[in-house]
């Protein structure tokens, strides 16, 4: 076994990096995933951020609106500054920001033609709900102005007329709200086994194949079929550590979601996937023995199959015609495997068919690149 | 002259560097371009669907409704009205947003908590709220709610005024902080330099000082060669982005060019000192310089938007001493700002920035002698 233990003496030398990275992807997916939103079977509203910015005086209504506000959206709080209401709407840390203009509420009460002017992205979702809920406050607020009741008599009355809400049932999927989670962390490693796997698989590979340690091998007591073995295994070996590394992290996040059905299938799937990556390396080592050529491949394959095939923007979120490029990588059948496992309602036959079809093409690109390799080889004979 | 322009055919025949310089940026365009071509699209609005099922008339809620599902660019609700059982499928099916059964009272169903749930809550509500205002009206002043009544008042007055501000793509940063990776890539450059021009570092920088020349004129003939493959590959990254993929910039051309040169300039010098200061291997040089720009990409936003703002509320100082940002920053002031204070504050601090590396990356390799060679 000394091929196989020099293997490991030369990868040693990529452990940090495979920390480091393993390291930052973790901590990414620990935030992002305690952010999101739990679902439960209690309907909640989707609150937008609402900022205001009163230039009028500090009246009994505007602070009674900025209490409803409060009360029905996300209040933000903002400097009446231009750039920071600027930089805030940019960076969607707000939807809509109000500002009242001078003598607002006397004008109101004078029933006067008012005007609040207004800082949003155009025609977005939150904008024009933010923009129905404000104006609700002021239309009923209205009516009570034009019936001529007084304003503290408004106050009392316009809080009880805004509690009145619909009745609502919620028919919930049952559904662990972990498993999306999991399922992005998996989408997610798309990029960092990608990268991972290949640059150190083949780097190493490609020690071996330096000319004078090949020759040095050549001659050697070990058999050239022996010493290929070592060397496959040694690689496999490689492969499912890293592999095992992330399922390990993904126990750490998801705990006990992992154990149940879905998570498993979620690992059976990227158990898959890693062997097309470890086909894939092996069939770079076979076409190039130029490191930065492959330095430069990887970077490209691992950031590209990411950004195309859904694993840094969900796929849904993508154009028709992206996916179809992006239907050419074993990346996307990869990621969109994991999102039909998250959605797995049953597991019956009939649901779980198509999640093997999927596998069953992810496979299948790593048969692809084994003929490629195959004959590729056929070709070095010959020359 | 003639170290000139052997300096740039050397810097020329690195391909790795000219790789790294000018395709890959141009290739995580093109990915960016792929992955965001859909995604602000998807802020925009649709009308939430919403199935009724009408246990008893109810003929406030059915005008409601009417006005609200008429085919015009504030079209809120696609109402259709059917039976309980429909509805059910339909929801099942998500063909439907919820559904709402009108009896004496108004009850809603929905299976998935949303943007299009919260409208038609939002809907319903307002028509219980006004309801219920009205009831109060007519409990206080009776009078008072029935000339209401009679002059058939509007509930629908927009009280707001729109500043209809636009340019408010937020995909544009992440372009923004390729570009301003890229200038960081003309460290491979300066990198570069430093090695061709210090006889400890490479074949070359042994034979240059032995030669009469001034180390002077070996880095400022350097500098410029750097400069110009960098700013070329730059000029072809812009052209890509503005021609190709129509990323907008707002029209500032000669602005963005002086933002760009400047970037550049700034990037050599760090890749310079890098050089300079570490005594190791330029393969290790190059990871340290690569994984820098990255990461200082990263504060920029490149991966995660939020974060460029993030930093700039609380931890602002850090915003102003990253080069990538201060060219992120500068260009999305020439992008969304009206004026060109912001910019020229981010042009200041890195031509300021700029100027101090040159000082110091000078200091440190003047008066290098080497005993023997």
């Amino acid at each position: 076994m000394i091929v196989f233990k020099y293997y490991f003496k030369v990868a040693k030398s990529w452990f940090p990096m495979i920390l480091i990275y393993t390291l930052i992807f973790v901590s990414l997916a620990a935030i992002t995933s305690t952010s999101g939103v739990q679902a439960s079977d209690v309907f909640q509203a989707d609150e937008t951020n609402i900022a205001l910015i009163n230039r009028d005086s500090d009246t009994k209504f505007t602070q009674a609106f900025l209490q409803y506000i409060k009360d029905s959206a996300c209040y933000v709080e903002l400097a009446d500054d231009e750039d920071e209401l600027r930089d805030a709407l940019f960076f969607r840390k707000v939807d809509y920001i109000m500002i009242i203009p001078k003598n607002f509420t006397e004008d109101f009460f004078n029933q006067k033609d008012v005007k609040i002017e207004t800082m949003e992205v155009p025609d977005s979702y939150n904008s024009i709900y933010s923009q129905k809920l404000m104006n609700r406050y002021l239309n009923i607020a209205k009516i009570y102005v034009k019936a001529n009741i007084s304003q503290e008599k408004m106050m009392e009355n316009i809080q009880k007329d805004l509690q009145a809400h619909s009745d609502i049932e919620m028919k919930s999927l049952m559904q662990d709200s972990h498993i999306k989670d999991a399922a992005s962390f998996y989408n997610f490693s798309n990029y960092t086994l990608l990268a991972i796997i290949i640059v150190v698989t083949t780097m190493v590979m490609l020690s071996f194949h330096e000319d004078h340690i090949m020759k040095r091998n050549l001659i050697a007591k070990v058999s050239l079929s022996n010493f290929h073995l070592q060397l496959l295994l040694a690689n496999i070996i490689m492969a499912y550590g890293v592999w095992l590394l992330y399922v390990v992290a993904s126990f750490c996040l998801y705990g006990q979601t992992m154990l149940t059905n879905q998570g498993l299938l979620l690992m059976l799937n990227s158990f898959v996937f890693v062997i097309v990556i470890l086909v894939f390396s092996f069939l770079l080592t076979t076409l190039t023995n130029n490191k930065r050529i492959i330095d430069g491949i990887s970077t490209v394959v691992g950031l590209g199959t990411s950004f195309i095939a859904g694993a840094f923007v969900p796929q849904e979120l993508l154009a028709d015609f992206v996916l179809n490029i992006a239907k050419l990588t074993p990346s996307y059948w990869f990621i969109s495997n994991n999102n039909k496992i998250a959605q797995l309602t049953s597991f019956s036959t009939e649901n779980l068919q198509p999640i093997m079809l999927n596998m069953g093409i992810v496979f299948s690109f790593a048969l692809l690149f084994y003929i490629c390799i195959q004959v590729v080889n056929v070709r070095k004979v010959k020359k | 002259m003639h170290t000139f322009l052997y300096q740039l055919k050397l810097l020329l025949r690195d391909k790795t560097t000219i790789f790294w310089t000018m395709i890959f940026p141009l290739i995580l365009a093109t990915f960016f371009h792929l992955a965001f071509s859909q995604l602000n699209s998807n802020e925009a609005f649709e009308p939430a669907k919403l199935a009724v099922i009408e246990q008893k008339e109810n003929q406030g809620l059915q005008t409601l409704l009417q006005e609200l599902s008429q085919d015009n660019d504030d079209q809120l609700l696609d109402v259709q009205y059917v039976s309980l059982k429909e509805a059910q499928t339909l929801l099942l099916d998500e063909k439907i947003d919820g559904y709402v059964i009108v009896n004496d009272s108004l009850k809603l169903v929905f299976q998935d908590n949303g943007i299009a749930q919260t409208i038609i809550q939002s809907v319903i509500d307002s028509y219980l709220q006004t309801t219920h205002a009205m009831t109060s009206i007519s409990q206080i002043d009776y009078q008072g709610f029935l000339s209401l009544v009679q002059e058939k008042i509007n509930m629908d007055t927009n009280y707001f005024q729109s500043q209809n501000i636009s340019s408010l793509d937020t995909t544009v940063v992440y372009f923004y902080t390729l570009i301003g990776m890229n200038c960081m890539y003309g460290g491979f450059f300066g990198l570069k330099i430093s090695s061709l021009t210090e006889a400890n570092l490479s074949r070359q920088g042994t034979r240059m000082n032995i030669s009469p020349t001034s180390k002077w004129q070996m880095i400022l003939t350097g500098t410029i060669a750097g400069f110009l493959c960098q700013y070329a590959s730059m000029i072809i990254l812009l052209l890509y982005l503005y021609f190709g993929l129509h990323v907008a910039f707002g029209n500032m051309l000669s602005y963005i060019l002086l933002l760009t040169a400047i970037g550049t300039y700034v990037g050599i010098t760090i890749g310079n000192l890098i050089g300079n200061i570490f005594r190791f291997h330029e393969n290790i040089k190059t990871s340290i310089l690569t994984a820098s720009s990255l990461f200082l990409s990263f504060l920029s936003g490149m991966m995660i938007v939020d974060l460029k703002y993030i930093i700039q509320e609380y931890i602002p100082v850090l915003g102003y001493i990253n080069p990538v940002n201060l060219i992120t920053d500068a260009l999305y002031a020439l992008y969304y700002y009206p004026t060109f204070d912001r910019f020229y504050v981010n042009v200041i601090i890195l031509l300021v920035m700029g100027l101090l590396l040159s000082v110091i990356s000078i200091l440190l390799s003047r008066r290098k002698k080497y005993d023997s060679l």
